[in-house]
C-alpha cells in the first residue's frame, strides 16, 4: 500500500497519452502543409547502346509518389524500386520519396525525356525534361585497371556487357606456319560476386589447330572492366597449326555458376548495370551449368617454304641456340664418349630432334636420350640430348661438327646451327682443353651442300662375345622374393624373438636373485626347512626319538642361524633362552634334544608328534 | 615340463608345415631346358626365348634367367635381356658370367652407367638376401653373447669384444639390406623409345624418351601410368606396359 502512492493515477496517464498523440499528429500532418517539389536526374548524359542509365525521380514534401512514365520512341523505362525518407532536423520535418528507373535505349541518337507527371498524396507535380545521348555500343572505352596495375584489353566486347561470365582468347599472332607454336592467353572473366566452379579446362573448338595441354591451376587475378570488377582466370599456352589454310576457332569451357535467385527481375539483363546490392538482397542462389565460349577467331596456317629446306630439318620452328659438350676428351680406344647437346630457345620443342654429326663414319653411335626442360613460359625452354659415341676408327682425332636446322618464322627462312668439331686425345695424344664448342649459325642456302649426314643404321647382329649358356637349369625352386618375405624365415624370426624374450626374463630373474641377499637367505631357509621337516617326518614314522630330536635341533639351529646371521652349530640352548621369548615352544624341544643327546631321554609318540607340530609351526613362521 | 614339450612339438610341426612346400618335389624340367638350349645353339633365338619363358612358369633359377637373357640379347631385345640378367643377379649376385654379359649388352646398346660410389659398390657386393641373412646371423650371435648361457664361459673383455663385433656386423648388414631393398622394386624399360610424360595421360606433353634397357625406380601409379625416376634422376610418367619390374610380383 505504501508504494502505491508513487504511481500516477489513471487520469494522469490518459492526459499524458493524449498530449503525446497531439504532438505526433502535429509532426505527421505538418508535411501536408509543406511545398511538394519533384526532380528527375539521369546519372549519365551519354551512354552506349549496350549500357543503361539510371533515372532517379525524387519527390520531396510528399509521402507517396506515382510517376507516370511517358512513351518515348527508342526508349524503355524499367522501374527498379522506390524508397522513402523522413528527416527531422533542427525542428524542420521533411519527407521525400525516390523512384529509380533504368533507361534502356533501343537505338543510337539524341533523346529527351519529357516532363514526367507524378501523382502524390498532395496532388500532381511535374519534373523538368532531360536530354541525353546514346552512343554506339562498340565505342565504349573504359579506363583499364586491374589488381596488378593495368590491362591493355580492359574493354568489354560486343555481347560481353550483359554476361556474368565471358571468355577471351588472345593469340600472339593470327598468321603462323604449320607446326609453329603461337603463344596464346586464355582468360575467363567472372563478374565479382558470382561464384563459379569450373567443370572443364578450356577446350579448343575448330579444326586446323591444336592447343597444348593447359595447367590445371590457372593464374587468378582481378580486373576492372567498364567499372565492373571481375575475377579473371588465365592460362598461358600455345596454339600449333596443323593444317594449312584459314580456320575459324574458338575456345569454350564448362562451368557451374551460383547465381542469385530473385523473386522478380523486371529489368532483364540490364539489372546488372546498376547497384548489385538491391538485386542480391534477400535473394537465394541457384546453380546454373553454363558453357562459356569465346568469340570465334580466324587464324591462318601458312605452309613452310619448300625452297632451301635443309636435309637435317625435322620440323623445328622458332628461335633456337645450340650448345654442345663432350666428355671425356682424353680416352682409350673403345671408351664411350658422352655428347651432351642442348637446344634452347623458343619454339615447338616437340619437333626438335637430336642434332646430327656431320659425319658418322668411323663412329659407333647410340640412340640419344632426350629431356625437355621448360622454363615456365609456354613454348620456351631447352631440350637436352645425351648421346653415347664410341670411336671405331683409330685414326679419328676429333668429334665432327654437329648441325641443327630449324625454320625461323620471323626471318621466314631456314637456318642451320653448326657446332665446331671437338678435338680428342686418344692413347696419349694431345689433350684437348675445350669442352664447350662455338656454334656458328648459317643460312641453309649457304651450307646446304656442305651438310652431309650419314644416317645409315647398323643392322642388328647377334652378339658373339656373350658368355655361353648354362647347361643345367639348377634348382628351380628359387624365388625372387626377399628372404624376410619368406614364410619359413618369418617363422624362424618369430621363434627367435620368442626365445630371446624368454631368455631375457630368465636372465633378469637370475640377476635379481644374485643381487638380493635377503631373497637368497629366504630361498636357503625354505630349502633347508623342507629338508629337515622331511627328516623329522621320517623319524616320526620310524619312532626314533634320538634321530627325531637331533633333526629338530638341527632344524632350529639352521633356521635361527640364517635369521640371526650366525653359525648354526654354535647356537646353544642358552642363546635361545636369551634371544627367544620365555614361552617359545622351541625352548622345550631344544632342551629335550640336548637331554637326549647327553642323557638318552626318550619321548613318547604323542610327545614327538606335539614337538614336530610345534617346530613346524614356529619355523614356518620365521619365513 | 610336459606342457613345454608339447609346445615345442607344436612349434616344430607348424615350422615343418611351412617349410614343406619348399621341399616338395618338382617335375623334371631338364628336357625342355635342354631343348631350349639346343634352339639357342642353332641360332633359333625366338624358339629359345619361348622355351625358357615357358620354364619360368614352372620354377625360377639363376641359370634359367641367365639363358633367357642371353636369348633376348641375341634376338636384339636389349630391354628384356637386361631385365633377365638383373633377375639372375638377384639369385646369384656373385656370378661373373651374368655380370659380364650384362656389362656387354649395356655397352653394346650405349647404356653406360655412372660410376658407383664406394658405398654403392659395397651395397651391391652382396644381394639383398645375403645382407638379410647376415643381419639375422649377427642378431642371433649378439643375443647369445649378451645373454651368455651357462655353457659359454667367456671373460668379460672377450664378451664385450664379441658384442661390439656383432653390433658392427649387424649395423653394416642392416644398412646393406636397406640399401638393396630400396632398389628391390626397380624395373627395366622393355620397349624402344618409351616416352616420359609430364602427366599420366596419353595426350600429355613428352619430356623426353627413355632408352630401352634403362633401369628406373617406380613410384606412385595412376591408371595405366607410373611415376618413375630413371638412373639420370629424370622424373616423369611412363606407361606401365613400357617397363617390367625385376622382382616378379
Amino acid at each position: 500500500m505504501k508504494s502505491r502512492k508513487y504511481f500516477p493515477d489513471t487520469r494522469t496517464v490518459r492526459n499524458a497519452a493524449a498530449l503525446l498523440f497531439l504532438l505526433f499528429s502535429f509532426f505527421v500532418t505538418q508535411p501536408a502543409y509543406a511545398a511538394v517539389e519533384a526532380s528527375a536526374t539521369l546519372n549519365a548524359k551519354s551512354f552506349p547502346l549496350d549500357r543503361a542509365a539510371a533515372l532517379t525521380i525524387t519527390v520531396s514534401g510528399a509521402r507517396s509518389s506515382e510517376p507516370q512514365m511517358p512513351q518515348v520512341d527508342g526508349l524503355r523505362f524499367h522501374q527498379r524500386g522506390q524508397s522513402s525518407q523522413m528527416n527531422y532536423i533542427n525542428g524542420d520535418y521533411t519527407a521525400s520519396v525516390s523512384s529509380v528507373f533504368l533507361v534502356e535505349a533501343l537505338r543510337v541518337g539524341d533523346f529527351t525525356i519529357p516532363a514526367i507527371e507524378i501523382v502524390t498524396n498532395d496532388g500532381t507535380v511535374m519534373t523538368q525534361p532531360i536530354a541525353f545521348e546514346v552512343t554506339a555500343s562498340q565505342s565504349v572505352v573504359v579506363q583499364p585497371q586491374n589488381a596488378s596495375g593495368s590491362s591493355p584489353a580492359a574493354r568489354l566486347r560486343s555481347g560481353e556487357a550483359d554476361k556474368v561470365a565471358f571468355l577471351r582468347v588472345i593469340p600472339a599472332k593470327e598468321k603462323s606456319y604449320s607446326g609453329e607454336v603461337v603463344p596464346v592467353e586464355i582468360k575467363v572473366y567472372f563478374r565479382d560476386g558470382i561464384k563459379a566452379n569450373l567443370n572443364s579446362l578450356p577446350q579448343l573448338q575448330g579444326e586446323g589447330f591444336v592447343l597444348q595441354q593447359l595447367e590445371r591451376e590457372p593464374e587468378k587475378t582481378r580486373e576492372v572492366v567498364n567499372n565492373s570488377r571481375y575475377t579473371v582466370l588465365s592460362w598461358q599456352s600455345v596454339l600449333s597449326g596443323i593444317k594449312e589454310g584459314t580456320h575459324r576457332v574458338s575456345v569454350d569451357l564448362a562451368a557451374t555458376l551460383l547465381l542469385p535467385q530473385q523473386q522478380r527481375n523486371p529489368f532483364g539483363n540490364h539489372g546488372l548495370g546498376g547497384d548489385p546490392f538491391f538485386n542480391n538482397f534477400f535473394s537465394s542462389y541457384h546453380e546454373k551449368e553454363v558453357q562459356i565460349a569465346s568469340p570465334e577467331l580466324d587464324l591462318t596456317v601458312l605452309p613452310l617454304p619448300v625452297d632451301g629446306k635443309p636435309e637435317g630439318f625435322t620440323g623445328a620452328i622458332g628461335e633456337f641456340h645450340l650448345d654442345v659438350r663432350a666428355t671425356p676428351l682424353e680416352l682409350a680406344p673403345g671408351d664411350p664418349i658422352t655428347l651432351t647437346m642442348t637446344v634452347s630457345g623458343h619454339g615447338n620443342f616437340d619437333r626438335v630432334q637430336s642434332p646430327k654429326m656431320q659425319s658418322e663414319k668411323g663412329w659407333k653411335t647410340y640412340t640419344p636420350s632426350s629431356e625437355l626442360l621448360n622454363d615456365g613460359d609456354a613454348g620456351r625452354g631447352k631440350k637436352v640430348f645425351e648421346q653415347a659415341l664410341v670411336v671405331k676408327d683409330p685414326l679419328i682425332r676429333e668429334i665432327p661438327g654437329i648441325n641443327f636446322s630449324y625454320f625461323d618464322p620471323v626471318a621466314a627462312q631456314y637456318k642451320t646451327l653448326t657446332a665446331a668439331s671437338i678435338p680428342l686425345a686418344i692413347q696419349g695424344g694431345a689433350v684437348a682443353s675445350t669442352t664447350a664448342l662455338p656454334v656458328k649459325e648459317e643460312r641453309t642456302q649457304e651450307t646446304k651442300s656442305a651438310v652431309a649426314i650419314d644416317t645409315v643404321q647398323e643392322p642388328e647382329v647377334p652378339m658373339s662375345t656373350l658368355a655361353p649358356l648354362q647347361l643345367s637349369p639348377g634348382s628351380l625352386n628359387q624365388e625372387l622374393t626377399p628372404l624376410f618375405a619368406k614364410q619359413w624365415f618369418e617363422l624362424l624370426a618369430g621363434l627367435f624373438v620368442l626365445l630371446l624374450f624368454v631368455a631375457i626374463i630368465v636372465k633378469a630373474r637370475a640377476v635379481r636373485y644374485a643381487n638380493n641377499p635377503r631373497l637368497q637367505r629366504d630361498q636357503a631357509m625354505k630349502h633347508l626347512l623342507a629338508l629337515r621337516l622331511k627328516e623329522i617326518d621320517q623319524t616320526l614314522v620310524e619312532n626314533d626319538t634320538r634321530r627325531f630330536l637331533t633333526a629338530c635341533r638341527r632344524a632350529i639351529q639352521e633356521q635361527l642361524g640364517l635369521v640371526w646371521e650366525t653359525e648354526a652349530g654354535a647356537i646353544t640352548y642358552a642363546d635361545l633362552q636369551v634371544r627367544l621369548v620365555a614361552d617359545s615352544p622351541l625352548l622345550p624341544v631344544f632342551r629335550a634334544a640336548d637331554e637326549s643327546a647327553y642323557g638318552g631321554q626318550e619321548l613318547s609318540a604323542q610327545q614327538m608328534k606335539e614337538f614336530a607340530k610345534s617346530v613346524k609351526k614356529e619355523l614356518e613362521g620365521l619365513l | 615340463m610336459k606342457g613345454f614339450l608339447l609346445n615345442v612339438v607344436f612349434v616344430c610341426s607348424v615350422f615343418l608345415l611351412g617349410v614343406s612346400p619348399v621341399c616338395a618335389d618338382k617335375p623334371d624340367l631338364s628336357i625342355p631346358f635342354q631343348d631350349a638350349v639346343s634352339s639357342y645353339n642353332r641360332g633359333e633365338y625366338q624358339a629359345a626365348i619361348q622355351g625358357f619363358e615357358l620354364l619360368t612358369g614352372s620354377g625360377k633359377s639363376a641359370p634359367l634367367f641367365y639363358n633367357l637373357a642371353n636369348s633376348y640379347a641375341q634376338a636384339g631385345q636389349s630391354g628384356r635381356a637386361i631385365l633377365n640378367y638383373e633377375r639372375a643377379l638377384r639369385l646369384a649376385s656373385g656370378d661373373s658370367d651374368i655380370r659380364g654379359n650384362l656389362e656387354l649388352v649395356r655397352r653394346d646398346k650405349g647404356l653406360f652407367q655412372e660410376e658407383q660410389s664406394f658405398v654403392q659398390r659395397c651395397i651391391t657386393f652382396l644381394s639383398l638376401n645375403q645382407w638379410v641373412g647376415l643381419t639375422a646371423t649377427a642378431a642371433v650371435l649378439f643375443a647369445v653373447v649378451l645373454l651368455q648361457p651357462s655353457v659359454l664361459r667367456l671373460k668379460p673383455s672377450t664378451r664385450r669384444g664379441l658384442a661390439v663385433c656383432c653390433l658392427c656386423v649387424l649395423t653394416v648388414a642392416g644398412i646393406g639390406a636397406i640399401g638393396q631393398y630400396k632398389h628391390w622394386h626397380d624395373g627395366v624399360v622393355v620397349v624402344a623409345d618409351a616416352r616420359l610424360r609430364v602427366s599420366p595421360f596419353e595426350s600429355a606433353a613428352s619430356i623426353g624418351t627413355i632408352q630401352e634397357g634403362r633401369l628406373l625406380h617406380p613410384g606412385k601409379v595412376h591408371n595405366e601410368y607410373v611415376l618413375v625416376v630413371d638412373e639420370a634422376g629424370r622424373s616423369g610418367w611412363l606407361a606401365k606396359k613400357s617397363y617390367e619390374s625385376i622382382a616378379i610380383p
